[in-house]
C-alpha cells in the first residue's frame, strides 16, 4: 500500500492504514514542514448541513487524537461568524435555524451575547452565528504526528524524495522517486498536486483549480480573541493569524507592489473593523499560499479505479476533515466500505476528465506551491 | 498610499549606495536614495579611514532626493513598497539598485543575547547617538585592525576599555590594555555584567562589543526572485548578477551593489555602486558616452577591489572576522541560537536529529526564525549549523522561506494608506 502525500489528509490515511495493521508507505517530494506557523482552523461552519455534520464528526475525534498521537496544538476555541450589518444578521439567524433543525450545533447569538463572549470584538457587531466545535491546531505538527504513529505501527516514510512517477506493472503500480523505486498493489493518492501526475500518467481524475491567498501573521500579542472569528484566530504563542475568508489574488506576476499593499490593507482593514484592539499589532510575515483542490472546493474522497483511492481535503480543510478521511480510506481498503454520509464527497459529482485533456487544471510538475495541509 | 516614480532608485545608503546615487544624481537622472537607519553611510562608519570617503560621497549627492528611516519591506518587479514616517509608499524605479550592505551577525556564544552585548555596529551606533558615557562602562572590545577604533572612541568617551585582540593593534593608546582570546561567555543579571574569555579569566564589563562576521544582505533580491547563489570568496549567499551589476532574474533593470554583491572593502563598494548605477543609466539611455564610461567605471571597480584576505572559506561570511575565530566557533548546546524567539541549540539538535534538516522544518519545530528579526540574526549561525550538523557544504543547505512584509509592519500604518486614499477618491 503506498499513499501519496505527507500532508495532514495523506498522513491520516496512513495513520489510520497502519492502524489497521495495513502498513503503508508514504511518499512525497517534500516532508510536512510548512514555512508557515500559522494554526489552522478546524472550521466546520462552512458548507452545507451534511459537510458539517462530517466536521463535527472529525471535531469530536482531536481529543482522542491528540491523546493518542501527541500535541499538534489542538484547541477547542468556539468559532463565532461575526454579522456586522441587519442584513448579515438575517441570513446568519437563518442559517443558524437551519442548521439546528438539522441537529447540528450551530446557534445564533444576539449582539449582547456576542460581546459577552467575545469581549474583543467592535461593538458595531449584529450578532454571530457560534459553533463550539470550532478550534485551531497545528498542521505541520499534526501531519508529523500522524507519519510517526503510523512509522509505530509498521508503516514507512519516503519524504523530500525528489520527483514522483507512477506507472501500472502486473496489477499494481510501479512508483518511481529521485531516490527509490517502490512497488505498491493499491495507491492512495493524497495531494492534489500528486494527483494531477498520476492523472497525467496513468488516466482520469477529477478536475481541480488553484488558488492563492494571502495570510498575514502578527507578533505575539497579549491574549485579544477567543474564538475564531471570521478566519481570525490567535495562536496559542500569541501570534494573530489574519485569515480573510475571501480569496485575494494578487495576480502571479505583480509587476507593482502596490498589489501586495492592497491585499495587505484588506486584511488589515477587515481584521481591524472586527477586532479594533488588533489595530497596534505589527505584521511579521504575510505568505501568499498557493493551494490546489478539487474544482467545486469540496472534499474528494473515492475510488478512481479498483486499486486507486483518492483523499482530496480541498486547500483550507485538510484538518477539519483529515480524522474522517483517513478513516473512510482505511474502511475502504480494509473492509470495502464507505462510511454513512461520505457520498457527498464522491468524485461522481463530477464530469471525471480524461487524462491529457487538462485534468489537473494547470498543475505543473514545479514543487513551488506551498501544500495545501500546510495552508491556513 | 503615494506611487512615486524615478529613474533610479537605490536601496542603502553604504557607500555602494552613496556613490550610485551621485553618479545618477551628476547624469541628469531623478533618482531617490532610500535608507533604513537615519543616518548615512552604512557601515563605513565602522572603518575609521573611510570617512573621508564618505564624506566626498555624500558631498557628491548634491540635490539627489534621500528618505532616512525608510525600510523596504516589500519588492514586485522593479517596485518597492516602503515605510515612511509609519505610512506606506510605493516606490517604482525604471533602474532599482540594490546596495542593501552586510550586516553584522553575532556568532552565538553563551550570553550573547544580554543586552549590553553588542556588534561593533550597534555599538558605533550608540556612540554616535550619544548613548555611550562614562557610566556606560567597562567595556570589553572584541575586534581586531583596523576595526579597534572603536576601543580608542570609546576610552576618549571616558569609559575604561579592555581591548581583546591578537596583537595591539595600530593607533590604539598605550592606556587601553590589549589581551588575546575570545569571548567564551558572557554572564550578567539582566544585563552583562563580565565576559569570560577562553582562557578562564572573566573580566567586568557592562559593555561587551563582538567584532562579528557580516553576511550580504540579499532578502530584496530574492523577494524580486533573483536566484541567489552560494559563492564562500563573496561571503555567502549573493544574487547572480553579470560583469554590469545586472542582476540575473525575471526583472530586468535590477542592479546589485557592494556588500550585497559581495564587494568588499569600502573603496571597492563605491565603485561598484558607480558602475551599477553607469549600467544602470546606459540602460535608460541617459549616458553620455556608455562605452567609455562603462569601460571606466570597470575598471576603476577593478582596480579597487582587491580579492578577499581569507579566500575559498566554507563560512558564510564576509570581511573582517578571520577564518580560525569562525572556524572555532563551537556553540555550547545551552546557547541561545535564535534570540527572539529563545530556542537553544540542543532544541535544533533535537529536532534536526527527528530529521528537520532544513531552515524551514527547524522553523517549524521548534519555532526557530519566527521571530521580528525574520532570520537576520539566527539564519547564518543556523545554516552554518546544519552545514556542519549534515557535513555538506553551507551552499548545500536551502535558504529559510520568506515573505514580505521584510520589516514587521503595523497594522495602523496600512490603515493610515486606505484613508489616504479613500480621502483622494473623494
Amino acid at each position: 500500500m503506498a499513499v501519496l502525500g505527507a500532508g495532514c489528509a495523506g498522513a491520516a490515511a496512513a495513520y489510520a492504514l497502519a492502524r489497521r495493521r495495513i502498513a503503508p508507505v508514504v511518499v512525497d517530494t517534500s516532508r510536512p514542514d510548512g514555512a508557515v506557523p500559522a494554526s489552522a482552523a478546524v472550521a466546520v461552519q462552512s458548507g452545507t448541513p451534511a459537510d458539517i455534520r462530517l466536521a463535527v464528526r472529525s471535531a469530536e475525534r482531536f481529543p482522542e487524537l491528540q491523546d493518542a498521537i501527541g500535541g499538534f496544538g489542538y484547541r477547542r476555541t468556539g468559532g463565532l461568524t461575526v454579522a456586522l450589518t441587519d442584513a448579515d444578521a438575517e441570513m446568519g439567524r437563518a442559517r443558524a435555524a437551519q442548521a439546528g433543525a438539522a441537529g447540528l450545533p450551530v446557534a445564533w447569538l444576539s449582539r449582547e451575547e456576542t460581546l459577552r463572549r467575545e469581549p474583543g470584538l467592535t461593538e458595531h457587531t449584529a450578532g454571530a452565528v457560534y459553533c463550539g466545535y470550532d478550534g485551531v491546531a497545528d498542521p505541520g505538527a499534526l501531519a508529523r504526528r500522524l507519519l510517526a504513529a503510523a512509522l509505530g505501527f509498521g508503516g514507512a516514510t519516503h519524504l523530500d524524495c525528489g520527483y514522483i512517477s507512477i506507472a501500472r506493472q502486473n496489477g499494481g503500480f510501479r512508483i518511481r522517486t529521485g531516490r527509490d523505486e517502490i512497488v505498491a498493489r493499491r495507491v492512495v493518492v493524497a495531494s492534489m498536486e500528486l494527483l494531477g501526475m498520476a492523472v497525467r500518467q496513468l488516466g482520469a481524475g477529477p478536475p481541480a483549480r488553484s488558488g492563492r491567498r494571502r495570510v498575514a501573521v502578527t507578533e505575539r500579542i497579549a491574549p485579544l480573541l477567543r474564538h475564531t472569528v471570521n478566519g481570525i484566530r490567535q495562536h496559542p504563542s500569541g501570534e494573530l493569524v489574519l485569515d480573510p475568508p475571501a480569496l485575494v489574488d494578487e495576480g502571479a506576476t505583480a509587476e507593482n507592489a502596490r498589489a501586495l499593499v492592497e491585499a495587505l490593507r484588506r486584511i488589515a482593514a477587515a481584521a481591524v473593523c472586527l477586532v479594533p484592539g488588533v489595530e497596534p499589532a505589527r505584521i511579521i510575515h504575510a505568505p501568499l499560499l498557493v493551494s490546489a483542490e478539487p474544482a467545486d472546493g469540496r472534499p474528494a474522497v473515492g475510488r478512481l479505479e479498483d486499486d486507486l483511492y483518492f483523499a482530496l481535503a480541498g486547500a483550507d480543510r485538510a484538518v477539519t476533515y483529515c480524522p474522517v478521511i483517513g478513516d473512510a480510506i482505511a474502511d475502504a481498503v480494509s473492509r470495502n466500505r464507505w462510511p454513512d454520509g461520505l457520498d457527498i464527497w464522491a468524485p461522481g459529482r463530477f464530469a471525471v476528465v480524461a487524462a491529457g485533456a487538462g485534468t489537473a487544471g494547470g498543475l505543473g510538475p514545479d514543487r513551488g506551491v506551498q501544500d495545501s495541509s500546510q495552508g491556513s | 498610499m503615494n506611487a512615486i516614480e524615478r529613474h533610479v532608485v537605490v536601496v542603502g545608503a553604504g557607500p555602494a549606495g552613496l556613490a550610485a546615487t551621485g553618479e545618477a544624481q551628476a547624469a541628469g537622472a531623478r533618482v531617490l536614495l532610500l535608507e533604513e537607519r537615519p543616518v548615512l553611510g552604512g557601515r563605513a562608519v565602522l572603518v575609521p579611514g573611510a570617512r573621508g570617503l564618505t564624506e566626498g560621497l555624500m558631498r557628491s549627492l548634491g540635490s539627489a532626493e534621500v528618505w532616512r528611516s525608510t525600510p523596504v519591506w516589500g519588492i514586485a518587479g522593479r517596485s518597492l513598497a516602503v515605510l515612511r514616517a509609519q505610512r506606506i509608499d510605493t516606490v517604482t524605479g525604471a533602474a532599482v539598485i540594490l546596495a542593501t550592505g552586510a550586516p553584522e551577525v553575532m556568532m552565538p556564544f553563551p550570553g550573547w543575547t544580554l543586552p549590553g552585548v553588542l556588534t561593533l555596529e550597534a555599538a558605533w551606533d550608540a556612540v554616535r547617538a550619544g548613548r555611550v558615557t562614562a557610566e556606560s562602562g567597562p567595556a570589553v572590545v572584541v575586534a581586531r585592525g583596523e576595526h579597534a577604533a572603536l576601543a580608542t572612541r570609546l576610552a576618549e568617551r571616558g569609559l575604561a576599555v579592555t581591548l581583546v585582540a591578537p596583537d595591539r593593534p595600530n593607533g590604539v593608546p598605550a592606556a587601553i590594555p590589549v589581551l588575546p582570546g575570545v569571548p567564551a561567555e558572557a554572564r550578567g543579571a539582566g544585563a552583562v555584567e563580565e565576559v569570560l574569555l577562553d582562557d578562564g579569566v572573566a573580566h567586568p564589563c557592562r559593555l561587551l562589543c563582538v567584532e562579528s562576521p557580516r553576511v550580504p544582505a540579499v532578502e530584496l533580491a530574492r523577494l524580486a526572485g533573483c536566484p541567489c547563489v552560494y559563492q564562500p570568496l563573496l561571503g555567502g549567499f549573493v544574487p547572480r548578477y553579470d560583469p554590469t551589476l545586472a542582476v540575473h532574474g525575471p526583472t530586468p533593470g535590477l542592479f546589485v551593489a557592494g556588500d550585497a554583491a559581495g564587494v568588499d572593502t569600502p573603496r571597492a563598494a563605491a565603485e561598484s555602486g558607480r558602475l551599477a548605477a553607469c549600467a544602470a543609466l546606459h540602460m535608460l539611455g541617459l549616458l553620455e558616452e556608455p562605452d567609455a564610461k562603462m569601460a571606466e567605471a570597470r575598471q576603476r571597480l577593478a582596480a579597487a577591489a582587491s580579492p578577499l584576505r581569507h579566500a575559498a572559506r566554507e563560512a558564510l561570511m564576509l570581511g573582517a572576522v578571520p577564518d580560525e575565530v569562525i572556524e572555532a566557533w563551537a556553540p555550547r548546546p545551552d546557547t541561545t541560537v535564535c534570540a527572539c524567539e529563545g530556542v537553544r541549540l540542543d532544541a535544533l539538535r533535537q529536532a534536526a536529529v527527528a530529521g528537520a534538516v532544513t531552515p524551514d522544518a527547524l522553523a517549524a519545530q521548534t519555532r526557530c526564525g519566527l521571530g521580528d528579526c525574520r532570520w537576520r540574526r539566527c539564519g547564518p549561525p543556523v545554516i552554518r549549523w546544519l552545514s556542519e550538523f549534515l557535513q555538506v557544504p553551507a551552499g548545500r543547505v536551502p535558504l529559510p522561506s520568506l515573505w514580505p512584509p521584510l520589516r514587521p509592519l503595523p497594522l495602523a500604518a496600512l490603515l493610515r494608506a486606505d484613508a489616504e486614499t479613500d480621502a483622494g477618491r473623494a
